[in-house]
């Protein structure tokens, strides 16, 4: 049954209660990361009595647990959720009724960027109303914003990628989940910072741009302080190169499996 | 004509799933019911006609994929949303604001499970919900894959006399694959017949029964006394415990069924039994190929 424009609001609104229908997506999304700034933020505010250091601490730990918001929701939440669309053949039926999974995918891009917009709002208002964040320059809104976009954005094919070459959920899962604790470990972001890494294990951490949003200086661009962009831009480019072979494979294997 | 296959090649891996040589065709307003073993080929004609399956070959028709509406014999949709959600997405449209859609709904009742997950639904309930959104796009050509398996009997019995009533003024054409002959029975008036990938029969219900079982066919236990009664003439095959003959005249058939009258056996007489009609025309098709490969 075809409906004559491919992204609509209604189609949003629908893959919208699809995202918040997964606990998982809620939990992990929202729930854990806020708890986890807060819990971190209020053990840094005991410790140190500098005013403006601490307030500078925990907005750095806002911006890096910041990112584990487009980590849970796409990177782990769509993944798992189409690779079960991809098992129990739900594509296939709706691309019966006329909705194609070009369709889909662009309204569920939409939709995911929608679900973290709401998340980061209410996580920025709860980090700022509990006065653990700095007012942030204009600039440094526009860079945190862009870098989350972009990070969305390869997460979402790195995770289409993982969903379309495994196909069923447990292994989806597992391969999602082992790659989420590999950037969180890798980034600094499970307590071991990359300043105590050991040098084969910075060479890696140097990959991934969640490092760079993890590292203390990082507040500098939010602050709209000069900040080198030039190893996150780089890192960047690393992480989409890496995604865009991935889902070249994975199409491929597509259109094998089509065949 | 609304489709017309001239030649369908489809291979799963090496193996051939379906292998149409001789041309046939779907017409307007048609009922065909798709019969055959497991394996047949039955879900890979409708997979290869909606474009879920590549073929080799030829098909002619005006007809696009998205043109067909089908009831797969599976069919699954997001969890965790309410069946509201999903058949306001699919058919792009809003239950309160589509009549067309609520009278669906209300001749399907299906109002209580509007607010039910799909996860949540019964067997038959799932059936019903795709139904409605199968029927909601008034395809001219609809495949309906096994609808009734896995229901229970009252619960197969009563969505089938809704589809009948349905479609019964209505001039979409239907394929419909089926194990149960009964259904066929009611809704089909051709059939087409498949055997290993290959088109055993096709063609309209009483001419086919005519070509295999013959006029009129008289069904009667499998007893020694009964198979001594009727004799070796004009037996035709028939499940186990049955014995079936296909008496040639009119004059045949009075005397026999006078005899049996007469002993006190009870009968059945049919002139469209599909089951027989599958089974004969399977026997055929299988001496035919025998005798090809003597």
């Amino acid at each position: 049954m075809s409906q004559s424009k491919i992204i609509t609001w209604r189609k949003i609104v629908f893959e919208l209660k699809t995202i918040g229908s997964n606990p998982f997506i809620n939990m992990f999304g929202i729930a854990f990361p806020l708890f986890l700034s807060c819990v971190i933020c209020r053990s840094i505010a005991g410790e140190v009595s500098d005013t403006q250091l601490v307030r500078e601490a925990t907005t750095q730990v806002f911006l890096s647990i910041g990112t584990i918001i487009p980590m849970a929701t796409v990177l782990m939440g769509y993944a798992v959720s189409h690779a079960i669309e991809i098992e129990k053949e739900i594509s296939e039926r709706m691309s019966l009724f006329g909705i194609s999974i070009i369709e889909t995918i662009l309204n569920r891009i939409l939709a995911q960027l929608v679900y973290m917009a709401g998340s980061f709002l209410i996580y920025f208002t709860v980090g700022g109303l509990c006065g653990y964040i700095l007012a942030p320059d204009v600039r440094g809104v526009i860079i945190y914003t862009l870098c989350i976009i972009v990070l969305t954005i390869i997460l979402f094919v790195l995770g289409h990628g993982i969903s379309t070459l495994c196909r069923k959920f447990g292994l989806t899962y597992f391969v999602a989940m082992v790659i989420y604790f590999a950037i969180m470990i890798f980034s600094g972001l499970m307590g071991i910072s990359y300043e105590q890494f050991p040098k084969w294990m910075r060479a890696v951490s140097k990959l991934s741009p969640v490092t760079y949003m993890n590292q203390s200086d990082y507040v500098k661009a939010w602050l709209g302080n000069s900040y080198n962009f030039g190893p996150i831009v780089q890192a960047f480019l690393f992480l989409m190169a890496l995604t865009g072979i991935l889902l070249f494979l994975a199409e491929r294997r597509e259109r094998r499996i089509s065949a | 004509m609304l489709l017309r296959i001239e030649k369908m090649n489809v291979m799963y891996q090496a193996q051939v799933a379906l292998d149409i040589t001789e041309p046939f065709q779907i017409d307007e307003g048609d009922r065909i019911g798709v019969i055959g073993s497991n394996g047949a080929g039955k879900s890979t004609l409708i997979r290869a006609l909606v474009g879920l399956k590549s073929y080799e070959g030829h098909v002619e028709s005006h007809l696009r994929p998205q043109d067909m509406a089908v009831q797969m014999q599976f069919n699954q949709y997001p969890e965790g949303l309410t069946c509201k959600s999903i058949m306001e997405r699919i058919l792009g449209t809003q239950i309160r604001k589509d009549p067309k859609l609520q009278k669906l709904i209300q001749y399907f009742e299906f109002e209580e499970c509007l607010s039910k997950r799909y996860s949540k639904l019964s067997g038959g309930q799932k059936q019903r919900f795709t139904i409605i959104l199968v029927m909601m796009q008034e395809a001219p050509l609809t495949f309906y894959d096994e609808v009734t398996s896995g229901l229970d009997f009252e619960t197969r019995g009563s969505l089938m006399q809704k589809l009948n009533e349905w479609y019964e003024n209505r001039r979409d054409a239907l394929l419909i694959v089926s194990h149960y002959y009964e259904e066929l029975e009611r809704l089909a008036d051709k059939l087409l017949i498949l055997d290993h990938g290959h088109v055993i029969a096709y063609g309209e219900k009483r001419r086919l029964f005519h070509r295999y079982c013959g006029r009129a066919v008289i069904v009667l236990e499998d007893t020694q006394k009964n198979q001594q009664l009727i004799g070796e003439e004009h037996r035709i095959a028939a499940p186990r415990q049955y014995l079936a003959v296909s008496p040639q005249t009119e004059a045949q058939e009075l005397a026999l069924v006078g005899r049996l009258v007469q002993e006190n056996i009870s009968f059945r007489r049919s002139e469209c039994d599909i089951e027989l009609l599958y089974m004969n025309a399977k026997k055929e098709y299988q001496e035919g190929v025998a005798n090809v490969s003597k």
